[in-house]
């Protein structure tokens, strides 16, 4: 008896144990666990999609981060008295309006690092199901936009590179979980940022695509892929965009002479067509109503609202510079009376008894018939930056020739570049602000340089300069 | 049982122990659609950041029918007849063996099986009245409401030409209130609602197979027109007996259909203007109301009000169609003498159908632009499917030993899943009037998706338990349960849980068994761990979803939803219980007591994360709450004359309960601050540590200065001042009360029984709602409180409760409109005649008969003067019942 009673009592708790954790493990219809998705290339695909969602959501490069916040900062935008926005202008970092909208970009941009990190965390686990190349390219993009959405929170949040504080100040962060981060040096934080750049070139070399094929062919479907992620690179973090990335990352921490060599990699790269893979811009492209310059983006992030943005906010008047072009002609372009952005990149508008002067960058017609004519797109890396790196780095003669390049791209006049190195990135930073205006990267601009005052176009009279917004409350207090 | 109340089990129950506390519910009043909110010794679980105020349904009970788990919605349903037992289970030793799903308190319903004899007929059926109780509104008249309008100012403009236009308005209305223009809105939506029930049951059988059926017809009528519930229940109970084993398999199925009232809410006709008519001269419902037929109206209203009567003159409905089958098998073997396997599976399969028309001329329409025409008219269709299994197995021993030692072991195992998922869409455009029929519909809802939901719960446990009686004077048991659930992180699947009890039968002592008058004292006392499970099915999970939306731009793409924890365990309430169970003087006197204490550890509350981890909060198990109280019930008989069949009895039942907050995160603090600082008629729910979840949070008050009517209130460090905070807020009040319970009575003459029993609660506070938003912050330009009208300050030196008229500002929460609440309420009265059974056999030539005239809830008393039922008007019930067996 008693032995029966043992058999049964242990039998049970044998089926007990053994079934109970796979009977337990349930999984949901219209959500998915990490399981099943990373279970095929697919499912990795679909969450590099879902970072480059994230990274062009309002709240980072759909507009905070290029259109708005950033350039409230540097004052780009003419501003309603005690908004946040003119708050923003006024380097008040302490108010509480300025204090959200620079907290809800750095949660927006560890969301999309947490997004990349968790395909990370799979893929080389689950390097098997990948079709030949992909694992690469998956790989070597996460890194690479891990790397450039930290290196934007690090120019955004660090300090000025020239008084580099050591200071713990970010976390680099390479996993998902509950755990806090630890906040790490601005050295550490720099070699992780250059390790994960250098591990995604070393990926992306001789799998991307873009190496081979050129834009046009991607859009004409002269290379199609059967994978979905070969496809569409100068949509996608690709090889360029990596070389591109540690250009302006060299500059910032001051290698100059590694920029120089990533920035000439990008300005030389060739189609195997023959013909310069990326190509300034023109006043034909402006006239085919190319406002945002596509030939020049080395990598940007596609959005489909962008015409329904570019009516709500800049046709509707709400994001404007000036009644009429005076302000914008004179402060920011000075008149030179050829420059095709200032004759072209512009307009003044007027709705009712309101004038306004806004900027046409993103405008683009909503449908298109063909791809050639898609300029939906909110440029990350531009070929312009490349030559203003190279200028910077490069020797006096080949700075010149570069800068004769370009000024003839914007039809103005030749003009001998300053031999003073600090004149010379004064010089410089203004072309930055002219160009990549509504684009985000004034600010980290003049912050690199640790600009005076006298040097930011539109900085109010009554505002004190202060790079250095600090660290949202929402990563110092829970940490 | 049914002399204890005739709505449902659930109201009978609440009848019988107080202990079982329906929550009342002031929006949704006697709405017979609306499921009760259920708490047995308070609240043990905390809501969430995301879901603030839905602290009810963590806390409903666990509700077992034959030994599977059921929901509140059959419990509501059920066939009474066919119920045997109910036990409320609530101290550890009790609801240990639940385990994981006993911390709510467990209520075991268990139904009747089928006797031993020849075949029996009997008929029940009950005559139901229904009849709103409006007592508590109390709503200005056509003339006053005018008079006030005109006082606050409403046709005043400082504009000549719109001064004029809203002077004739006024003149167009007060014509009508001249011409004894006093509609009474609240009248117009309500009728005595006539129910009916009906209930036959056949049984008999020989020894080794025996059967029952039943069937029931119930149908409940609201007192919103329209309004009502027709459920039809049936089941077949077979058992089969062969020597040692015993085979049962019950069936159930119930098919219910529940219409909403085509009139909508009722609080849309509460806010109605007195002075309006309602119909036409032809007696049609006007769809514009207070239509002066031209554009003198323009100045007062954009566009006119619409009448919600008028939606009831068409042809839309609202109407949900439940079918429920639920089929439980038992196997039951003695295999030794004192030793019994068991085997029990049941299935549990549920269908649920809602649809709800509104057609073209529904005033929801009524301002859509031109270019939207047709989308006017809507489908809204969903349907929800649930299946259910639930198997056990079991093995039991009992053995006696020496004469003395008595003892009972038994082994449980329980394996559960259940999986339902919900499915709905929209369509819109019917431009037929007549067309109810959803193809005919021209498109589905304009930028709008199908929606819909699913979950899959899975859980098996072991339990084992061991009891030990000695000499029938000492009890001990103890009980160990391991519990598995896919509802938590796989490191923390599974968990134990288990109590220990010991009992002392005192009057089995040799000094206390020859004093006569005690009858029975037993002292006994439990310990142990349950846990809750009322949580959504998927939260420990890091899942990804689909964005349904958007893409980039070749590409579809998923989103990690959060960071799900593998760490989440169970949250455990630990329960001790002390109590007394005596009987004195020939058991005439009985009274059982209870002190109890429950500590609810883990409680699952979201964690503020870094914004580095990417996610601002995930979910954990951190918190801590207390429940405390006591629980007192006695009857006892004042008159026992068994000779002359002359009974009389008297039972009390009290309650008391503390619930206190000890710890909760700091993320369900943050989300709180918002909640805090809000200003207007809102009233929250806060959950801070220190208090309980029902106290009520709001800014000390002075009363209204004399001088000008404006509030003084107190701020945090005791100052005056006239500038409400929400940081100011303090616990002022507390809704639960001191103590509830009630009081009942029976008196048996004869043939003759009559029962009463009346509910109290006394010591609590209440926010009177009423007094903010009908009175301070009424809007004059709908129907608003009388006490608008007479008693708000209108001049210095006014010592009144109210605030100046003109005084612009909502009011917020303040203490002034915080009352006590003292209520007596009559919960049900039943006057039952039964004659002997002899005399009727002779007479009628029925085995069995039983009259009933009953009424529930025909009157309440309370020291608060609040509208009661604003969606759905409380009622008063009366019943007339009859039964007989053939």
């Amino acid at each position: 008896m008693k032995k029966i009673k043992l058999i049964i009592g242990v039998l049970v708790m044998v089926v007990f144990t053994v079934s109970c954790q796979k009977f337990l493990t349930v999984n949901p219809k219209t959500e998915m666990t990490g399981d099943a998705l990373f279970s095929s290339e697919q499912g990795f695909v679909s969450a590099l999609a879902g970072v480059y969602i994230q990274m062009k959501e309002d709240a980072a490069y759909g507009k905070a981060l290029t259109m708005t916040t950033m350039e409230h900062l540097i004052s780009s935008w003419d501003v309603t008295a005690s908004t946040t926005d003119q708050k923003l202008g006024l380097f008040q970092y302490d108010d509480a309006g300025v204090e959200t909208s620079l907290a809800n970009i750095f949660l927006q941009q560890y969301k999309i690092i947490a997004g990349i990190n968790i395909i990370l965390a799979n893929v080389d686990s689950k390097k098997a199901v990948f079709s030949p190349g992909n694992y690469e390219l998956i790989k070597g993009e996460c890194l690479a936009l891990r790397a450039y959405v930290h290196f934007d929170l690090l120019r955004l949040f660090g300090p000025v590179p020239a008084n580099a504080t050591n200071a713990n100040l970010l976390a680099y962060v390479k996993t998902v979980s509950k755990i806090a981060n630890p906040h790490i040096s601005v050295d550490a934080y720099k070699t992780e940022l250059l390790n994960d750049l250098s591990a995604a070139e070393a990926l992306l070399k001789d799998t991307d695509p873009f190496i081979k094929y050129s834009v046009a062919d991607f859009k004409s479907g002269t290379y199609k892929s059967e994978s979905e992620i070969a496809n569409y690179r100068y949509l996608h973090m690709n090889y360029y965009a990596v070389k591109a990335l540690q250009a302006r990352a060299y500059l910032w921490f001051g290698d100059n002479s590694k920029a120089y060599d990533a920035a000439k990699t990008v300005i030389d790269a060739q189609n195997t067509s023959a013909g310069a893979k990326f190509k300034l811009g023109t006043a034909a492209d402006f006239a085919a109503k190319d406002y945002v310059l596509t030939n020049e983006h080395i990598f940007a992030l596609y959005d489909f609202a962008l015409s329904t943005k570019y009516t709500r906010n800049f046709a509707s008047g709400n994001i404007r510079k000036g009644t009429n072009a005076t302000t914008i002609n004179t402060q920011l372009y000075e008149n030179t009376g050829t420059d095709i952005r200032e004759a072209n990149l512009w307009e003044a508008i007027s709705q009712g008894s309101v004038n306004s002067y806004i900027l046409k960058k993103y405008q683009s017609p909503d449908i298109v018939t063909s791809l050639l004519e898609d300029y939906k797109q909110i440029p990350l890396l531009r070929i312009s930056e490349m030559y203003f790196i190279a200028i910077e780095t490069a020797p006096d003669a080949e700075a010149q020739t570069l800068w004769n390049t370009f000024r003839a791209s914007r039809n103005l006049v030749a003009a001998s570049l300053s031999t003073d190195p600090v004149q010379k990135k004064l010089e410089i930073i203004k072309e930055y602000r002219k160009e990549f205006y509504g684009e985000g990267q004034g600010f980290y601009a003049y912050k690199r340089i640790n600009a005076p005052k006298a040097s930011i176009v539109f900085v109010p009279a009554t505002a004190t300069v202060d790079y250095t917004p600090p660290i949202p409350k929402t990563e110092t207090t829970n940490n | 049982m049914e002399q204890f109340g005739n709505r449902n089990l659930i109201v009978s129950l609440r009848n019988i122990d107080p202990s079982f506390n329906i929550i009342e519910n002031n929006a949704t009043g006697s709405d017979p659609n609306r499921l009760p909110d259920i708490q047995i010794r308070g609240n043990s679980s905390l809501p969430n950041i995301n879901n603030l105020d839905e602290i009810v349904g963590l806390n409903t009970p666990l509700i077992i029918l034959d030994g599977f788990q059921s929901t509140l919605r059959k419990m509501l349903d059920i066939n009474i007849n066919d119920v045997e037992s109910v036990t409320i289970l609530k101290d550890a030793a009790a609801t240990a063996i639940y385990g994981s799903r006993g911390a709510n308190g467990v209520v075991v319903i268990n139904t009747k099986l089928p006797k031993q004899g020849a075949l029996k007929v009997s008929y029940r059926g009950d005559l139901s009245v229904e009849v709103a109780d409006l007592s508590d509104y109390n709503l200005l008249g056509a003339r006053e409401k005018l008079e006030l309008e005109n006082k606050v100012g409403l046709y005043n403009n400082p504009l000549v030409e719109r001064d004029v236009q809203l002077k004739k308005y006024y003149n167009f209305l007060l014509n009508d209130v001249n011409s004894g223009v006093n509609t009474n809105w609240l009248e117009i939506p309500l009728r005595t609602g006539v129910g009916h029930r009906h209930n036959i049951n056949l049984s008999g059988g020989a020894q080794a197979f025996r059967y029952s059926v039943s069937a029931q017809l119930n149908n409940t009528q609201g007192v919103m027109k329209g309004s009502g519930r027709n459920v039809f229940n049936g089941a077949v109970n077979l058992s089969y007996i062969l020597k040692n084993v015993r085979f049962n398999n019950q069936l159930m199925i119930s098919e219910g259909k529940s219409t909403e009232s085509p009139y909508g809410s009722f609080s849309d006709y509460a806010k109605m203007n007195p002075y309006w008519k309602a119909y036409d001269d032809k007696g049609n419902a006007l769809k514009f109301v207070g239509d002066p037929s031209n554009n003198l109206f323009q100045s007062r209203w954009q566009s006119l009000p619409t009448s919600p009567l008028y939606n009831a003159s068409l042809n839309g409905f609202d109407k949900t169609r439940v079918s429920e089958i639920i089929n439980n098998t038992s196997l039951q073997w003695s295999i030794l003498k004192g030793l019994q396997f068991r085997a029990q599976f049941g299935i549990n399969k549920l269908t649920q159908q809602s649809d709800r028309f509104r057609p073209a001329n529904h005033t929801a329409f009524a301002n859509y632009a031109t270019a939207d025409l047709f989308r006017k008219g809507d489908y809204a269709y969903g349907i929800s499917n649930g299946l259910g299994y639930d198997g056990s197995l079991n093995l039991q021993y009992t053995q006696t030993f020496h004469l003395k030692h008595t003892l009972f072991a038994g082994v449980d195992y329980n394996i559960r899943q259940s999986q339902s998922s919900l499915n709905s869409f929209l369509a819109e455009g019917f431009t037929n009037p007549n067309a109810d029929f959803m193809s005919m519909a021209l498109q589905y809802a304009k930028d709008q998706k199908p929606g819909g939901s699913e979950s899959l719960i899975r859980s098996v446990g072991l339990t084992g338990n061991i009891n030990y009686i000695f000499d029938n004077r000492f009890f001990a048991d103890a009980s160990i349960r391991m519990d598995g659930s896919s509802q938590f992180g796989k490191n923390n699947r599974i968990a134990p849980f288990g109590s220990l009890g010991l009992g002392w039968n005192l009057h089995n002592e040799s000094f206390l068994k020859h004093i006569k008058q005690i009858d029975r004292l037993k002292l006994r006392g439990s310990l142990g761990t349950t846990g809750s499970q009322n949580f959504s099915a998927y939260q420990a999970l890091s899942t990804f979803q689909y964005y349904t939306n958007d893409r980039y731009f070749n590409l579809n793409g998923v989103y990690l939803m959060g960071i799900g924890n593998d760490d989440l365990k169970w949250q455990q309430t630990l329960k001790s219980n002390v109590g007394i169970d005596a009987e004195f003087f020939n058991s005439r006197l009985r009274l059982t007591a209870d002190y109890y204490k429950s500590v609810t550890n883990n409680l699952l509350s979201s964690i503020s994360l870094p914004a580095s981890n990417g996610f601002s909060s995930y979910v954990e198990n951190v918190g801590k709450m207390s429940n405390q109280g006591f629980e007192l019930k006695t009857t006892g008989f004042i008159i026992s004359k068994p000779a002359d069949r002359l009974f009389w009895s008297m039972s009390l039942g009290l309650i008391h309960n503390v619930n206190k907050i000890i710890e909760t995160s700091q993320a369900l603090k943050d989300v709180q601050k918002n909640r805090q600082m809000q200003t207007g008629d809102v009233f929250y729910p806060l959950f801070f540590e220190g208090y309980s979840t029902t106290a009520i949070w709001a800014v000390p008050s002075l009363g209204i200065d004399p001088s000008n009517g404006k509030e003084v209130y107190l701020d945090l460090n005791g100052n005056p001042t006239y500038i409400w905070s929400g940081t100011n807020l303090r616990a002022v009040g507390d809704a639960n009360p001191n103590v509830l319970g009630n009081v009942s009575t029976m008196v048996r003459y004869k043939s003759f029984t009559f029962n009463a029993v009346f509910g109290y609660r006394f010591g609590g506070q209440l926010y009177n709602q009423t007094l903010i938003s009908k009175v301070e912050n009424a809007d004059y330009k709908y129907n608003v409180d009388a006490r608008v009208y007479d008693q708000r300050w209108q001049k210095p030196g006014d010592k009144v409760f109210f605030k100046g008229l003109m005084v612009t500002g909502a009011t917020s929460r303040t203490s002034r409109f915080v009352q006590d609440e003292n209520t007596l309420t009559c919960q049900n009265i039943s006057l039952q005649y039964e004659p002997r059974a002899e005399n009727i056999r002779k007479l009628l030539g029925v085995q069995n008969l039983l009259v009933m005239v009953s009424a529930s809830d025909p009157f309440r008393f309370s020291s608060i003067r609040q509208e009661r039922g604003i969606l759905y008007p409380f009622s008063k019930q009366f019943f007339l019942s009859l039964n007989v067996t053939f």
